[in-house]
């Protein structure tokens, strides 16, 4: 089951380890720089990760809010807010959604407090620092978006996911335009856990080559505003979401879920394969994923079709990932360039695909972007030109 | 807005005793947390009540997901070396409920798990109302949070409760719901009790009460803050 949608994309935001706004992110992809970098840290053998750089202070009226979650949304929605402020007077701000992936929420400001069997401090709020919810509070704060707000929470397709809520609940008439997204902040939680899992990279993170040797991690956010109507240059079109009913930490070794999710865009955009112009990856460099994924990318769309894997330039970015990976695929889509998979150098020839590894031309009105989860919950979104 | 037909409903409280989660293979049930045992306890209900769960979409609720694992996570971090268990960080997250779910039982549907704090039940109801607008033939809502564990605050009783939603008229619903502005002059429902005060997903107690009243009942979600919304459940009859 998928959502056809094609309703606008009228804004969007990115804030992560390659800057704090479009304009930044923008230009380092254009210069293929990665934002990943060694971190002076004992959570963990070493490796690098992609940490966002000098985030501004919430607002005093948020102080009870204040997590570094927390500032990384106010950070991603300020250069969209005129866009929000419209959108609130066309559309009233009670038909304005809020819909947000997120896998960490303020866990790090949790961790902060911990002492084994001792109270928390004095300050710390569970509900406004830990929750998830706390950051959808924060984004109805500044926006002044006042309609339904919630935070979907399926690990790394959180925030992909989170766009076929969007679609749905504008088709569905219940919001008329929605702030959608996702924000995760790096934490001692998710290092020491894919540490656990032997998923963290020694060096960097290598997307489908033939020496992956694991993920990088990152943080950041990626907010987009999509409405009812409205001018734009992308569209987004459809969301396939489907579960692998397999493992909770490993994908299915042949792609299945992953499939059914391509299929199931495919499928209810009324696109055939061949009408995708490339596929942004999930492509974390684990030796499983990118395996199973370009299995799955195989089985659906044949050898052809460029794959571009971007977690080299921001690191697995987790419940904000899906979410900046639409948004890069909408920004390239309308360029019409996809950049180089930084860290793939060789390509790992078993796998069967076109992986992009030198910045490329392309010609086409639809591109998809594939996210993959523990508990085997996949995402793919299909974006499009207007 | 759609009418939703509320055609089976299943709640757990602590008074019930430990759920058996009998969805849940033996083996597996035993490294599963409280708070996916619940999700499991109340699904199993429904699928007992004829719910199809292969093709239904499911919707999970929760406001703070696998919070006694992540408070464990916690304390790992704080021994030691800091290490921690790959399994325990592996089902911290909070699709665990529904990803164990679909792994026991085979579903490879779709599934979401959203959190909205104290208005999580209402976010979940919006997600499966459009689920049910765009075309999905069955959906099964699915809230629960479990217990507080005791550093964290404020404390709470678990709480799970399961209903099978679907946009088409058919036989023996328990209610008809609709999500609309507020009626006031449409009786409001029952206050939820004390041990539940606090459980974010309270609010899905009240909608699982008020299927027994024979007339209109209003409940509206503690703090929806700008939807001026209710849900309004009627009999199916009326």
């Amino acid at each position: 089951m998928s959502t056809d949608t094609r309703h606008p994309i009228t804004a969007l935001s990115l804030c992560n380890a390659l800057g704090t706004d479009l304009t930044g992110v923008s230009a380092a992809i254009a210069a293929a720089r990665s934002g990943l970098r060694a971190l002076p840290w004992s959570w963990g053998p070493p490796g690098t990760h992609g940490l966002c750089d000098a985030l501004a202070p919430l607002p005093a009226a948020l102080a009870a809010h204040d997590t570094r979650q927390a500032r990384i949304a106010a950070q991603t929605l300020a250069p969209i807010q005129g866009a929000i402020d419209r959108a609130n007077r066309r559309w009233g701000a009670s038909r304005v959604a809020i819909v947000i992936g997120t896998s960490t929420g303020g866990i790090a400001a949790t961790e902060a407090a911990w002492t084994r069997g001792a109270p928390l401090p004095a300050g710390f709020d569970v509900a406004r620092q830990h929750a998830l919810q706390a950051t959808i509070e924060v984004v109805r704060a500044c926006s002044g978006a006042r309609g339904p707000g919630y935070a979907i929470s399926t690990a790394c397709s959180s925030s992909a996911k989170a766009f076929g809520s969007a679609a749905r609940l504008i088709a569905a008439d219940l919001a008329d335009a929605v702030i959608v997204g996702g924000v995760d902040s790096l934490c001692e939680t998710t290092v020491r856990g894919f540490t656990a899992l032997e998923l963290v990279a020694p060096d960097h993170c290598r997307p489908f080559d033939v020496a992956r040797r694991g993920l990088s991690l990152g943080e950041g956010g990626a907010l987009a505003l999509v409405e009812r109507r409205g001018d734009a240059a992308t569209r987004l079109v459809a969301v396939g979401e489907s579960c692998d009913a397999y493992h909770m930490s490993a994908p299915h070794p042949e792609g299945d879920g992953a499939a059914a999710a391509m299929r199931a865009a495919l499928e209810h955009a009324g696109l055939e394969p061949a009408q995708i112009a490339f596929i942004n990856a999930h492509g974390t460099g684990t030796a499983l994923n990118d395996a199973a994924e370009a299995k799955a990318i195989a089985r659906v769309f044949g050898a052809r079709t460029p794959v571009v894997a971007t977690k080299g330039y921001t690191g697995h970015m987790l419940g904000a990932a899906g979410a900046t990976e639409v948004i890069l695929t909408a920004l390239a889509l309308a360029e019409g360039v996809v950049p180089p998979s930084l860290g793939c150098d060789n390509i790992d020839a078993t796998l069967g695909i076109d992986v992009v590894v030198q910045r490329r031309v392309l010609d086409g009105d639809y591109a998809m972007s594939n996210s993959f989860a523990f508990g085997g919950s996949n995402a793919a979104v299909i974006v499009g030109l207007a | 807005m759609i009418d939703v037909f509320i055609r089976a409903a299943a709640t757990w409280t602590a008074e019930r005793g430990a759920p058996r989660a009998e969805l849940i293979p033996a083996a597996m049930r035993r490294r599963c947390s409280l708070a996916t045992r619940l999700v499991a306890e109340v699904t199993g209900e429904l699928v007992g009540a004829g719910m199809p769960l292969a093709r239904a979409a499911i919707v999970h609720g929760t406001a703070f997901g696998e919070i006694a694992t992540t408070a464990e996570l916690l304390d790992m971090m704080r021994d030691g070396d800091g290490a921690l268990s790959p399994l325990r960080f592996a089902t911290s997250v909070h699709n665990t409920a529904t990803g164990q779910l679909a792994i026991a039982q085979g579903h490879t549907g779709r599934s979401t798990t959203l959190c909205a704090g104290e208005q999580t039940v209402a976010a979940a109801w919006l997600e499966a109302q459009a689920w049910l607008a765009s075309g999905a033939s069955d959906v099964l809502l699915v809230v629960a949070d479990e217990p507080m564990p005791a550093q964290l605050h404020p404390h709470h009783d678990g709480l799970a409760v399961a209903l099978w939603l679907t946009a088409e008229v058919a036989p023996g619903p328990r209610a008809v719901a609709r999500w609309q502005a507020p009626r006031r002059d449409v009786p409001a429902a029952a206050a939820v009790p004390a041990p539940l005060r606090s459980n974010p997903v309270r609010w899905a107690w009240s909608i699982v009460e008020a299927l027994g009243s024979a007339t209109c009942v209003r409940l509206e979600p503690d703090d929806v803050r700008g939807c001026a919304s209710s849900l309004e459940l009627r009999p199916p009859a009326d």
